[in-house]
């Protein structure tokens, strides 16, 4: 049975029993995932077992052996003939309803971006010298003689969410890379992919993996959360409102967090006049609303397309398309009845103010079926899409325009895909960045971000290390 | 502004007024298509909607090529065939949304009347003993926009023991007067109607619990609980608030009904089980001059017995507004007939850390 969990071996008694969680898809119908049951003791000795290894075995391994480790790691899930591969290729798709194209295409570019390139670009970008997580070296920023040391957490607690297939993986990655243990609260949404990354891991390097664990417990089991909470010396957590709020209830005083919860992503774009560049275009925002099926915080909801309404309806003709081409090489999940319905509400609401002549064009596949919707209307505000591919496209009359529509969502904005003519890109960039986004890319790029991107406006990795000067002599 | 046929009116409370028994065969289609003539001719939205699904008028042989409109659309558009609405009843919705908007006339809410008088007779008071009827909702006055609250004081009216009354005021709910209410039924006083919205009577038990009250009500005593409860399983909340009224109020589960009602339907389901009796499994009922198909949410077409799919009502008594409505509610047809409601659907807030916009704006 896949298995929800994954603890190095000398821990795995501390885990008393085991039960059987189910899943239902429209497409797969019933799958089973093993779920660990721990008592909250078990769950702080897990935490302090591991953070332990970290002092004992981490801190003695160069950073170096730990990208190429990472490296080999990310190797293994892109090769198409690797067994956990295809063992997640079989269970995430029966636990999330996500096609199985559309989970292959999620590990391709989560590990493509996981190679000891983007690592030490990431470390470099963040840290400086990547040595300076081994031991002091010189510091160009001190007096002659001035040395400077980076030191990571001891154990960085990681509580996932499951909108991602095969993302969890970034925070292990994050926190080995400063050397630090890491005890991860699998999502019930998704548990099945981070243990079979850890248990890759330990095949390449036991030593290594032996810091590293994944549990899941309830969401109200409050006495693990604390025992988990306690324990911890840095949180790095994904998920929504509510989750947060009981996250930073219990979180002990002082735990330094990183929460990347709900944000909104969008595109601005000046349809070009030339049939062909239109088409690019176009190819590039329906992509962006393709992958992980419109539900990654980067997924962009709307398109704010300059110019008048007849022009956001050409755009969306060919975005139409290009959502059924992409349909065919990423399919989308089958949708849940209670999404099919939300869905059916929405057009039904388009069809009949197009028939009554508004300003308003509903393109939907042939079959009628909820594997996309391009919806181009005029609107106020930032409507919400349902996701699954629903992409509206709103026609704006400037740049400025956009600008003032989004300042009331100052500070709930993230990634932003931009292609206007350059004299506005300069203008978007900087009042985007006052406006809280904290990525600007082109269009086709949003679900691709590098190891480089500051997640939400901070440095991932350089957040968690703390900083030791040695000086010799008077700056 | 085109007018039904004269005797449109007239011809429907009469049909309603025939009760519950099953109606003869044709009189739910001619009915249904002498309303759908006129919706055609004096709703241009819904017109439109018939257009956009290449309906015509000159084909439709039966009520189920009448297209059915989304609730959503009551939200953007007036969809009222009357001249002079006297009544609007507004949809509940999140901060900051439009909320849909049903408009009444005079006529309308004389229909709607007796669609609830006939249904509560046969569905909620079946033995036909007189009840004091105690209300957990707002009253009318408070509330003028809550159809419950309107259909509710009707009840009262009507069917009431002298003493009938709402027991939510501008402070809440008045538990004083409730809890020596529930001790006077259970000392040898009148029966009770226990009437109100389902999370009302969440946190009634939950207060009841807190001070350890419990009664045992008058024989002949029942309650209705209509809506659903947010945010959670409805099964595992039913069988929770059946088990409260046991315990609670001596009330047993064969004599609480849940009502399904909504804003965009002038006709409200019952469960079954006051009028069948504890042996038969709970489902809602359809009063003959109603129909609930169970469909598949995007096609419309119809789902098997016993497979989950988008609820899609017919309600002869939407006089002046389009009889078929495409809810978002989830449900199933059981085997023994009838239907039961599981779940309303989501919205994108539940899933994904894409932000839905409206829980964005509620913050």
């Amino acid at each position: 049975m896949t298995r929800g969990w994954w603890l190095p071996a000398e821990l795995r008694n501390l885990v008393d029993d085991v039960v059987p969680r189910r899943y239902r898809t429209p497409e797969h119908g019933d799958f089973e995932v093993e779920m660990p049951r721990l008592t909250p003791v078990a769950v702080a000795e897990v935490a302090a077992r591991l953070r332990m290894r970290a002092e004992r075995v981490l801190r003695r391994r160069p950073v170096k052996e730990i990208v190429e480790l990472l490296d080999r790691a990310a190797a293994q899930w892109l090769d198409p003939d690797s067994p956990r591969r295809a063992a997640a290729l079989d269970a995430i798709p029966r636990i999330t309803g996500y096609s199985r194209p559309m989970v292959a295409h999620a590990i391709d570019l989560e590990q493509r971006s996981s190679r000891a390139e983007h690592l030490r670009a990431c470390l470099r970008s963040e840290i400086g010298d990547p040595a300076l997580l081994d031991e002091f070296h010189a510091s160009p920023q001190l007096a002659p003689g001035g040395m400077c040391r980076a030191l990571g957490p001891g154990l960085v607690g990681g509580v996932f969410s499951a909108n991602i297939p095969a993302l969890p993986h970034l925070t292990v990655m994050r926190a080995l890379l400063v050397k630090a243990a890491c005890l991860g609260r699998s999502s019930a949404g998704e548990p099945a992919f981070l243990p079979l990354y850890l248990e890759g891991l330990a095949e390449l390097d036991e030593e290594l993996a032996s810091a590293l664990g994944v549990l899941w417990w309830e969401r109200d089991d409050a006495r693990h959360w604390t025992a988990f909470l306690e324990r911890i010396e840095f949180l790095v957590a994904y998920g929504g409102a509510d989750a947060e709020r009981d996250l930073r209830d219990r979180a002990p005083a002082g735990l330094p967090l990183l929460y990347h919860g709900h944000r909104l992503g969008l595109s601005i774009v000046e349809a070009p006049r030339d049939a062909a560049a239109r088409r690019d275009l176009a190819a590039r925002l329906a992509y962006d609303a393709t992958v992980f099926d419109q539900h990654a915080c980067l997924s962009p909801q709307l398109v704010l397309a300059l110019g008048d309404f007849e022009r956001a309806a050409e755009l969306g003709g060919d975005v139409a398309r290009e959502m059924e081409r992409l349909r065919g090489k990423l399919p989308p999940r089958i949708l849940e009845p209670a999404a099919a319905a939300r869905l059916a509400q929405l057009r039904g609401v388009a069809e009949i103010a197009e028939a009554l002549g508004e300003a308003v064009r509903l393109i939907v596949p042939e079959d009628g079926g909820g594997a996309w919707t391009v919806l181009v209307e005029a609107a106020e505000g930032l409507p919400p899409s349902p996701l699954d591919r629903f992409l509206r496209i709103v026609p704006e009359a400037s740049a400025d325009a956009a600008l003032d529509r989004l300042r009331p969502y100052r500070g709930l904005l993230q990634n932003i895909a931009v292609e206007v003519a350059s004299d506005q890109v300069t203008v978007l960039q900087e009042a985007l960045a006052q406006l809280g986004a904290s990525r600007i890319c082109p269009p086709g790029q949003m679900a691709t971000p590098s190891m480089m991107w500051h997640h939400d406006g901070q440095g991932c990795v350089g957040t968690m290390v703390r900083w030791c000067d040695f000086e010799v002599q008077k700056p | 502004m085109p007018h039904p046929d004269p005797t449109l009116p007239s011809d429907l409370k009469q049909a309603i007024a025939r009760g519950l028994d099953p109606w003869p065969d044709g009189l739910f289609d001619s009915l249904a298509l002498r309303l759908f003539r006129w919706h055609h001719a004096a709703i241009p939205p819904f017109r439109a909607l018939c257009d956009a699904r290449g309906v015509d008028l000159e084909q439709v042989r039966g009520w189920r090529e009448i297209p059915a409109v989304p609730t959503e659309a009551f939200r953007r558009f007036e969809l009222f065939a009357g001249e002079v609405a006297v009544k609007e009843f507004r949809t509940s919705g999140t901060s900051g949304s439009t909320p849909g908007r049903a408009l009444f006339s005079e006529s309308g809410l004389e229909l709607m009347a007796e669609a609830i008088r006939v249904n509560a007779r046969v569905m909620l008071l079946p033995d036909g003993r007189a009840t004091r009827i105690l209300i957990l909702a707002p009253p009318p006055e408070a509330a003028p926009h809550m159809i419950m609250a309107h259909g509710m004081d009707q009840l009262r009216r009507e069917f009431g023991l002298p003493g009938s009354r709402f027991l939510i005021g501008p402070e809440g709910l008045d538990s004083d007067a409730l809890m020596s209410e529930l001790a006077e039924s259970g000392d040898g006083g009148a029966p009770l109607t226990l009437i109100g919205a389902s999370f009302g009577f969440v946190h009634l038990f939950d207060a009841m619990a807190e001070q350890g009250a419990r009664f045992t009500l008058a024989p002949g005593s029942r309650a209705m609980d209509a809506g659903g409860f947010k945010g959670r399983s409805r099964e595992a909340s039913r069988a929770e608030l059946c088990k409260a009224f046991e315990e609670r109020l001596g009330i047993g589960a064969e004599r609480c009904v849940n009502l399904l009602g909504m804003t965009e339907l002038a006709s409200q389901l019952y469960d079954n089980t006051l009028r069948e009796g504890p042996a038969a499994p709970r489902h809602k009922v359809n009063p003959p001059w109603t129909r609930t198909e169970v469909v598949d949410p995007l096609s419309l077409n119809p789902r098997p017995v016993g497979e989950r799919g988008l609820l899609l009502h017919t309600d002869l008594a939407n006089f002046e507004r389009p009889i078929r409505i495409q809810s978002d509610d989830l449900g199933r047809r059981l085997e023994a007939g009838g239907f039961e409601i599981e779940g309303r659907a989501q919205g994108a807030e539940a899933r994904g850390c894409s932000l839905a916009i409206d829980e964005m704006i509620a913050q």
